[in-house]
């Protein structure tokens, strides 16, 4: 068994992919492994049902679990874009899932997720398109062999899905390097002579990328760039049991092969946990009392931070179970970012939302109530 | 043998289904409101059948509308219009949806007709093969004990909520993982359907109502009135069959009302015969369709579907969505989108690979507006996508405005309305027109303004802002006129009203919804203030205002009915604001009165002087006003004592104004602010001497500390009230001045907030003036405080001092 802290989707799922192209009858755009309808399966489940597939001559069963949470509809508009000539662009708050999404469509139509140029400031042309080996350039001069392929060339040559993480934090003339390679599907390399010097793009090629609303970023874009792009936005989890199965299955996800229970993280700490992200970030109680809000994200990712914390914390330093105390030992740190005045937000909080419940005597809130003196 | 079966439950839903496409003589096509598919198989079935009556499901005193909605110069859309004035108050609802008792309540129903009803589908077709046509369903009235006495609603619309509300619809939309019924139908009825067989659709649509229907409760449905309709349309049935003796009979109705009827037994509704239930047949727009179905609908959208589908095109959704998709972008583009001819290119790809996706035969409304968002919206949809979406709302809406044949004749009110448009020689061609009024000068104009007041009143869409032109659509913007404004009190320094005119189609939707209020603009509107006047009741304030509304309208009728009422509830309110509000109004309608409709010039100023008089007495009640009251209350003050000054068609008594005010400052718990103001206001009337004013200021300034902090809110409300006198009067200057330079520091720190506050009464000019003034009155040399840079060493002292501020304030800041 991989000792790897966390294998990519199409490895963490190979049974699942295997049943989808096992069961797959419709048709699938070229290059893609397989159909819009399997890859939306893949990404939503397939809700119980069992699907059958043969792996070494050994029938099997296996149920598609769903792996993206909010808005079925936004799934099927994302897989479309792709079977088009049109670049996907994931925008949202950070922490809504827009790079989990991005992966789990990349290996479901390529096989392969891990084609990934992550975005930064200091990213350059070589980084994405291609470099050098340069002891072999320089003793052979340019060549096939001395060229170091990067991301956008592989997939362009390969027909596979190149995912470009925060693309927006890019300089904006290196995010125009992907120009060409959109609307011409060419990748030329001045470098190599005649053919060689030319790859097309085969079919199967496309690019997510990915972009936070928050890093003004997405307004530094090219226009022309822009028109290469279908805009998808992904909002926060707005359902506070789906958001509960989100962090419960990322924690548990994330725990794998580590001595620590997931389940130490009862389904009524894990409420209160959920609640407090949920409320803070809509700015409103379930009993639709007024909370001020954040200024720091509040996203669903941070909150299976703050689960996966407690429930480490509670198994290295309590008893093993998560108690209300370690939610809101590890809460300010996830909450309070850049913005001191959060952790007053978190402390009103526990006063206007969080007493009301503690009297009330319902579940831990009492309990939770009661930690808050953590909130330093 | 085999028990008979008579009720809907006997059946399991495909042998019931069979029974009823098997009914002797009787072929049911069971239909969804608006679905261009139903039409389509609609008309198909009627032209193919060529029945001898075509029975629809709407009201049957429309019946002989029937002609004129088939009539050639009739245009959709339409809608026949039903609205019951419940005089006698038989539904027990006026004043719980009407303000009191003594107004009638008022239902009203639409049944709106768009090309692609399948209601009038089939009377078109009806009408091509000769077949005699009759509504079935019961007159609005009926409806009101079991929709609007239920619901306490004053409106109803047909619908499709039983069918698409059941439990199977709901797992219908979950196994096929759509977002809601509609997308659920128009994927499977609507593009699928209307090419299917037509007996096929049929019995699709059949099966469909069938299976919902099987699972309501039919105590919800007696309840309802749905049980009561169907036994009266079947009823209605069993009559035409009786009159008809041979031939088929089409029944045309929703298709869940279909799934019943053959086992319903017939029973006539109790209709009364009522002269309060008026129904008429008028012209429609596609706008108001969208606005009355909570723009869940798109009409426009509906309608190039509807015309690709007639004109025989083989994918009708797939190339209306296509050509919605370039109108939007066109659109889009005007408004200062950048979405190009490649953008449209990848929607449209977009929206037919959605529609493969999710399984549908031709692009749906679904995938379109998806399509719409993903290839034109370059940005967070959030923030990004308003304009696209407005655009997508306007094409997918539409402007289409319908037309009736002169031939039905026009609702009395729409006569009134268009006959003083053209004697009043406004336009109503649409095009935007600046119209001025000189009220003073000219009778007629007086008549044209009180007909634009009446418009505005009634929020007919038919203004436009004046600076930019933009259409005054919803009755908030103020755009559309500029000229004195009585019942605010804005601009009443112009003379000219000007008013930016517009007409616009939907003008018509608004008089429909109007009409049952009268027969004329002023009955209209005189039905209108009354119910405003019933929330009025016993405010001086609000009951003057409506007065003022009244007379600007020339509602001539209303005067008398109004000043009693503003008479009556000057004996009621006790508040002081409302009476001197009631009052000022009272003054300009005075002023006003060449240019206004008012009656009875001496019973005005009677009520002027009982208004002076019941806000003069009222006026004790200051006291007690806390302080965030203080500066409307000062206000309020300040008016009463402008009126007692400068009004002077009749003696009002100032005395007692004195009096009451001397009554007031002399509680010396009362608002710091009213007392000061009270003190300048007596100063101002000679009433009381500087040295008395200064004296209450002191008294202020060594008190208790409470007491001390009061001085600054004293001061304020000094200054608000006789600024000029404070200016004007050295010695007054001087008596304020002393106090407050021998205040101890202490205190003098405390207060300065407050007094910084009462000196922004003073513009920068005056504040010099104060200055220089008391700089001479402490015997400051003018030419030390012109001259140039301060000397170093006093430079050194400031230096210093500002250190020492800062010091302070920053441990303030952070101890």
């Amino acid at each position: 068994m991989s000792k790897a802290l966390r294998l990519p989707a199409e490895r963490r799922y190979p049974g699942e992919l295997a049943a989808l192209t096992f069961n797959d009858t419709a048709p699938r755009p070229p290059g893609w492994a397989l159909s819009p309808r399997m890859v939306e399966t893949f990404i939503l489940g397939s809700r119980g049902e069992e699907l059958e597939y043969e792996e070494d001559g050994e029938a099997k069963r296996v149920v598609v679990g769903k792996k993206f949470y909010g808005d079925d509809i936004l799934v099927q508009r994302a897989i479309v874009t792709l079977a088009s000539d049109r670049g996907l662009l994931l925008i949202g708050e950070p922490g809504t899932a827009k790079s989990w999404l991005s992966e789990h469509l990349a290996a479901a139509i390529a096989g392969d997720s891990l084609l990934t140029i992550q975005g930064s400031a200091g990213v350059t042309e070589d980084q994405i398109k291609y470099s050098w080996n340069y002891a072999l350039l320089l003793a052979e001069g340019p060549s096939p062999r001395s060229l170091v392929p990067a991301p956008l060339y592989i997939g362009m040559r390969d027909g596979k899905i190149v995912r470009f993480e925060e693309i927006t934090r890019t300089p904006h003339e290196v995010q125009d390097t992907l120009l060409s390679c959109m609307s011409d599907k060419v990748l030329v390399v001045p470098e190599l002579a005649g053919e060689q010097g030319v790859v097309l793009a085969q079919q199967g090629f496309n690019i997510i990328g990915t972009a936070n609303t928050r890093d003004r970023g997405v307004n530094e874009m090219s226009s022309a760039l822009k028109r290469r792009f279908n805009f998808e936005t992904v909002p926060p989890v707005g359902d506070l049991n789906e958001e509960m199965q989100i962090v419960r299955g990322q924690v548990t996800s994330l725990l794998e092969g580590q001595s620590a229970d997931p389940q130490s993280l009862t389904d009524d700490t894990l409420e209160l946990l959920v609640s407090t992200f949920h409320e803070i970030r809509n700015g409103r109680t379930t009993e639709g009392i007024k909370v001020d809000r954040a200024s720091s994200v509040m996203s669903t990712a941070g909150a299976v931070g703050v689960g996966l914390h407690s429930v480490l914390f509670a198994n290295f330093f309590g008893e093993g179970r998560v108690e209300p105390e370690h939610l809101v030992i590890n809460m300010a740190g996830a909450v309070v970012k850049d913005n001191a005045d959060d952790l007053e937000v978190l402390r009103n909080y526990f006063e206007v939302a969080v007493k009301p419940r503690a009297k009330k005597g319902v579940g831990l809130w009492k309990a939770y109530y009661q930690a808050r003196s953590y909130l330093r | 043998m085999a028990r008979k079966k008579k009720a809907m439950g006997d059946f399991e839903p495909a042998e019931g289904v069979e029974a009823l496409l098997n009914q002797d003589r009787v072929v049911y096509a069971p239909i969804v409101h608006f679905s261009p598919a139903c039409a389509w198989q609609v008309g198909q079935l009627i032209r193919r059948l060529r029945p001898v009556g075509v029975l629809v499901e709407g009201p049957e005193d429309a019946t002989e509308l029937i002609p004129f909605m088939v009539h050639p110069d009739t245009e959709t859309p339409l809608t026949i219009f039903s609205y019951y004035v419940d005089k006698r108050n038989r539904y027990g609802l006026n004043g719980i949806l009407s303000p009191n008792e003594e107004v009638p309540a008022r239902f009203r129903g639409w049944w709106p007709f768009t090309d692609y009803a399948p209601e009038l589908e089939a009377l078109r077709a009806g009408q091509e093969v000769g077949a005699a046509m009759e509504f079935i369903d019961v007159p609005l009235h009926t409806l009101i004990d079991v929709h609007h006495a239920r619901l306490q609603r004053s409106e109803h619309m047909v619908g499709d909520a039983h069918l698409f509300d059941s439990a199977f619809a709901a797992s219908l939309v979950a196994k096929q993982r759509r977002r809601s019924i509609r997308e659920f139908w128009n994927a499977n009825f609507e593009v699928a359907g209307w090419g299917l067989d037509e007996a096929r659709f049929r019995r699709a649509v059949m099966t469909f109502a069938w299976c919902s229907r099987a699972g309501l409760d039919p105590e919800q449905l007696e309840v309802d009135g749905t049980l009561m309709r169907e036994a009266h349309m079947r009823y209605r049935l069993e009559q035409f069959l009786k009159d008809h003796p041979d031939g088929p009979v089409v029944v045309v109705t929703g298709a869940f009302h279909t799934v019943a009827l053959p086992w319903t037994k017939k029973k006539k509704a109790s209709i009364r015969k009522d002269s309060n239930l008026e129904t008429m047949l008028t012209a429609y727009s596609f706008r108001a369709l969208a606005n009355l179905y909570h723009l869940n609908r798109k009409p426009a959208y509906l309608q190039t579907v509807w015309e690709r589908i007639v004109g025989g095109v083989e994918e009708p959704w797939s190339e209306a969505a296509l050509s919605l998709l370039l109108e939007v972008m066109r659109l889009a583009r005007d408004e200062g989108e950048g979405v190009s001819t490649a953008d449209s290119v990848g929607a449209y790809n977009v929206a037919r690979n959605l529609a493969t996706l999710r399984g549908n035969r031709e692009v749906t409304l679904e995938d379109l507006e998806d399509a719409i968002q993903m290839g034109y919206v370059k940005g967070d949809v959030r923030l990004k996508g308003s304009s696209i979406h407005a655009a997508s709302r306007e094409v997918l809406v539409g402007k289409r405005v319908g037309s009736v044949t002169d031939e039905v004749g026009q609702p009395p009110l729409f006569r009134d309305y268009y006959q003083r448009c053209k004697s009043n020689r406004l336009d109503v061609t649409g095009e935007l027109k600046t119209v001025r009024c000189d009220v003073h000068k000219h009778k007629a104009h007086q008549i044209k303004s009180a007909l634009l007041h009446q418009c505005e009143y009634l929020r007919l869409p038919m203004f436009a802002d004046l600076e930019t032109g933009t259409s005054w659509r919803h009755g908030v913007a103020r755009g559309h006129y500029r000229g004195p404004d009585l019942t605010t009190g804005e601009d009443m320094h112009l003379i000219t009203e000007t008013w930016g005119v517009e007409w616009s189609q939907t003008v018509d939707d608004r008089l429909i919804e109007l009409s049952d209020r009268g027969a004329t603009l002023s009955q209209v509107a005189q039905s209108m203030i009354r119910e405003e006047a019933v929330d009025a009741e016993g405010n001086a304030a609000d009951t003057t205002r409506l007065l003022l509304k009244s007379a600007q309208m020339m509602l001539l009728d209303m005067f008398d009915e109004l000043l009693a009422a503003v008479e009556e509830a000057i004996t009621h309110d006790t508040i002081f604001i409302n009476l001197t509000t009631a009052l000022q109004d009272f003054t300009l309608l005075h002023s006003y009165r060449d240019a206004l409709a008012t009656q009875g010039h001496q019973r005005l100023l009677r009520t002027v002087l009982s208004l002076f008089n019941r806000a003069t007495l009222a006026l004790g009640a200051l006291a007690g006003v806390p302080p965030e009251e203080t500066l409307r209350s000062l206000d309020a003050l300040q008016t009463l004592v402008r009126i007692a000054i400068t009004f002077d068609a009749v003696e009002l008594d100032r005395q007692l104004l004195v009096e009451r005010i001397e009554q007031l400052v002399s509680d010396p718990d009362a608002n710091p602010g009213i007392r000061g103001a009270g003190y300048g206001i007596l100063f101002s009337l000679g009433a009381t001497r500087e040295k008395v004013v200064a004296q209450e200021l002191n008294g202020y300034l060594l008190g208790s500390p409470e007491r001390v902090l009061q001085a600054g809110p004293f001061l304020e409300g000094l200054f608000i009230s006789s600024k000029n006198i404070v200016m004007g009067s050295p010695r007054l200057l001087r008596a304020i001045n002393n106090v407050l330079g021998e205040l101890d520091w202490e205190v003098f720190k405390v207060l300065l907030p407050d007094l910084r506050r009462a000196f922004t009464q003073f513009i920068p000019s005056e504040i010099d003036e104060l200055a220089e003034r008391v700089s001479v009155e402490i015997g400051m040399d003018e030419k030390a405080r012109v001259a140039g840079p301060p000397p170093e060493s006093v430079a050194r002292v400031a230096a210093a001092a500002d250190r020492r501020v800062r010091d302070v304030l920053q441990q303030w800041i952070s101890p």
